[in-house]
């Protein structure tokens, strides 16, 4: 992986392999989508974080942070200067998010397994069923780090002064064809289309087929010749809850280089039900 | 937690048809377990569901079994035969959560009528106690897997024995 911008936050399945056994330097956590899919089996030496119960707010919509995320991490182990590598399904989705989170929390030493759940099951490597436990380590948070996060009235400042975004939904979705899936009302939002000015990659883009991220050659070719995006300048990313737009914000900014990325985790569930805010239809 | 604070009365009382008794026994399984036990339960159920990765269905079949409203990929086939519904489900390997509750949909429809279907409670994810654990992020797309499964079960109701 020598050829993206930060090769160093990418380890590869055969280095977790040989090194999985080292749990005092690293923590491994399974971040996905399915509330069990970590129970059915899992990488030996990896905890299970859930992006739900364990990384969102239970009230607010916001995410857990300061003492609530220094119990998480002391819980598992994890102190400040554990290297924690995040891998789990759907090619990594909610590994990147879990690793956004945790950088936004301001966790120093964060990597992503190249290829994720995925990888790892198609190549046959150890599993279990049984979660490892380590003794708890006492964490205090190094304090938080905003410069990874948008605001929906920076996201509009950024809009109206014409400044990169990244809409990394469905072109349905972007387009406005489709505000919410049959049946979903409460996932819904009141008004489709996509922020003014955004260009629309869906997030799986920047994924090859064995689960891996593309080469920085393939990934320059889509982000930067054809969205017409520039790594020097400041670029907020954003989907439906900053899910998706987490494994783009991660794309950008260290596989690509680019200098500045933010995710907007309100996404279009709070731009498309907010009142007055700007909407642009169509060019899908 | 242990998803109490969501607890819903049962359903049976005098009279009520025979899903509505198997969901009954189906809720107060779920009820009497904390949510570490009520998940182990869930892939209990999850097992008797099979996955796609050992089915060999070709595409357009697939395609066209499809619930477009899970995010997850969920076929279902569903037909009626003597005037019983048979219903048949797949679900990605992946997704051992979905699988499970349809597991115990399954379970709680075996040889229903297409007229019980619709005696299925529709707040039944709430009623197993799984709301709290799941929370709304991802409770949507199994709520509409009920009611995908109804609609179905009605279009059946007003035909003869048949395929859907």
């Amino acid at each position: 992986m020598p050829d993206y911008a930060h090769p160093q936050v990418l380890v590869s399945t055969d280095w977790l392999d040989k090194n999985r056994e080292n749990t005092r330097d690293f923590r491994i956590v399974e971040s996905d989508e399915d509330l069990l899919l970590y129970e059915t089996g899992h990488i030996p030496e990896a905890v299970k974080i859930d992006w739900v119960n364990d990384l969102n707010h239970p009230v607010v919509r916001d995410y857990i942070d300061g003492e609530d995320f220094a119990e998480l991490c002391g819980r598992h182990g994890i102190g400040p200067d554990t290297t924690v590598i995040f891998y789990g399904d759907k090619n990594n989705w909610w590994a990147c998010y879990a690793f956004w989170i945790f950088k936004l929390n301001g966790h120093k030493n964060c990597l992503i397994l190249n290829g994720g759940r995925k990888k790892w099951v198609d190549e046959g490597r150890a599993m279990t069923k049984v979660a490892p436990v380590y003794p708890s380590r006492t964490y205090s948070p190094p304090g938080p780090n905003p410069a990874i996060r948008a605001y929906r009235d920076e996201v509009l400042k950024h809009a109206k002064a014409g400044g990169p975004l990244v809409d990394v939904r469905s072109p349905e979705e972007f387009t406005g064809q489709r505000t919410h899936m049959p049946e979903y009302p409460q996932e819904g939002v009141l008004r489709g289309g996509h922020i003014p000015g955004a260009v629309n990659c869906p997030w799986s883009r920047a994924v090859a087929p064995d689960g891996t991220f593309k080469t920085r050659e393939e990934l320059e070719k889509i982000y930067l010749e054809e969205l017409g995006l520039k790594s020097e300048k400041d670029t907020i990313a954003y989907c439906r809850i900053g899910e998706r737009s987490s494994h783009t914000w991660f794309v950008l900014t260290y596989l690509l280089g680019f200098r500045h990325v933010k995710n907007y985790d309100g996404s279009w569930t709070e731009w498309g039900n907010s009142v007055g805010l700007p909407i642009e239809k169509g060019g899908g | 937690m242990d998803g109490r604070g969501s607890y819903a009365p049962p359903l049976a009382m005098g009279g009520k048809g025979f899903v509505l008794s198997r969901f009954d026994e189906l809720i107060e399984l779920f009820q009497s377990v904390d949510d570490a036990t009520r998940g182990e339960l869930l892939l209990d159920y999850s097992r008797r569901v099979p996955g796609l990765n050992d089915q060999t269905i070709d595409a357009d079949e697939l395609a066209s079994h499809r619930l477009h409203e899970c995010q997850t990929p969920v076929f279902l086939w569903m037909s009626v035969e003597g005037g019983k519904m048979r219903i048949r489900g797949v679900v990605a390997d992946e997704a051992p959560t979905v699988k499970g509750f349809l597991g115990v949909i399954l379970h709680g429809l075996e040889d229903a009528t297409p007229e019980d279907v619709q005696s299925m409670p529709d707040d039944l994810m709430d009623r197993l106690g799984l709301g709290t654990m799941l929370r709304m992020n991802r409770a949507i797309g199994l709520s509409a897997m009920i009611a995908r499964i109804k609609r179905e079960a009605a279009s059946a109701a007003s035909g003869k024995d048949g395929q859907i």
